[in-house]
């Protein structure tokens, strides 16, 4: 790590305050055009379009290249599936790594 | 406590408590995920009692062990944490504490908790939000630091035997939400689809945390042109 302790705690302690703050700015104070439709749906949007930035992504590509033929990708790709037809969309890693541990060990 | 705080907060950790287990299960990968990241254990811990914010806290976890610039971090976990806006704004009625104590359900409200909240106070009005959220907040606060704790521990005894690459690990957590939320909402598939396309043209070009940051912009604007366009549906 290239970190400094002073960095690291400097960091979290302003994530957790930003927190914090966000999560408390509205309680305190809601102007009108906070309010609106548009501002809501955006916020709204945000989760989704991070689950695929954090799917997608790491799922295909190592060093800015894409690499399919890896048993990484049939794991995940051999998870979905399983999670659709047993309904178990937040055991995605455990099955995932139970199919990796299998293809590695095959 | 007063009998009525009581019962509000005794219905929150009622209600939290199924939730503690899907807490407990990333409390455990993220704890992990940071002994495999070479995160110092003080660091990990830290995070999870200070941040105490699951997907900020992930992120944050994430793109350190990616060595990013701690400026990029620090925006990305704040972008990730702007649809808490949301929560308050959708609280801020129904909230009876005043002034500084107003902190405290802020820092336990979770996406879970104000769920529990907003739930019990759809069958129950009389019980005090407040005291529902704290009630929520603190049974997943306490499980999610004890897990993360559990995780990491659960490294050092295990950490040759479920060797696992991190960005696998990252995906594969993650993967099963997105499923859920593309079977879920199909209103949104829009949003997954064009942020899908953004993340596989940047992929080549650029490191996690400018992608990250991107891809949740380009989804948001996305979806407040749709709105705009097609009006409120």
């Amino acid at each position: 790590m290239s970190y400094t302790s002073t960095e690291l705690g400097l960091l979290i302690g302003t994530i957790g305050l930003a927190t914090v703050v966000i999560r408390a700015i509205f309680l305190f104070y809601l102007p009108k055009s906070a309010d609106h439709p548009l501002i809501k749906r955006g916020m709204e949007a945000v989760p989704a379009a991070m689950l695929v930035a954090l799917v997608v992504p790491f799922t295909l590509f190592v060093d800015q290249r894409i690499e399919l033929l890896r048993t990484e990708v049939y794991a995940i790709l051999l998870a979905l599936p399983l999670m659709r037809l047993t309904k178990k969309y937040a055991y995605g890693l455990v099955f995932a790594v139970l199919i990796y541990l299998a293809l590695t060990w095959v | 406590m007063d009998p009525d705080n009581k019962a509000a907060f005794v219905a929150g950790v009622r209600k939290g408590t199924p939730l503690i287990f899907s807490a407990a299960f990333f409390g455990i990968i993220f704890g992990f995920t940071g002994a495999a990241g070479g995160i110092p254990f003080f660091w990990v811990s830290a995070m999870s009692y200070i941040i105490f914010a699951g997907s900020a806290q992930f992120i944050t976890l994430v793109l350190l062990i990616e060595q990013e610039q701690l400026l990029a971090i620090l925006v990305v976990a704040v972008i990730l944490n702007l649809r808490h806006l949301l929560y308050g704004a959708v609280l801020h009625d129904i909230m009876t504490l005043k002034g500084i104590r107003k902190l405290l359900p802020a820092y336990f409200m979770t996406d879970e908790s104000f769920l529990v909240t907003t739930l019990v106070h759809k069958e129950d009005p009389k019980l005090r939000p407040d005291f529902v959220l704290l009630g929520a907040g603190l049974t997943l606060w306490v499980f999610w630091n004890l897990t993360t704790i559990a995780g990491y521990l659960l490294y050092q005894v295990g950490e040759d035997l479920l060797n696992l690459p991190d960005t696998f690990v990252i995906a594969a957590s993650f993967v099963g939400f997105l499923l859920d939320h593309a079977v879920r909402y199909p209103q949104d598939r829009g949003i997954l689809a064009i942020s899908t396309l953004v993340s596989l043209t940047l992929g080549w070009f650029t490191s996690s945390s400018v992608l990250l940051i991107v891809v949740m912009v380009t989804g948001a604007i996305y979806a407040m042109v749709r709105m705009a366009v097609e009006g409120d549906k």
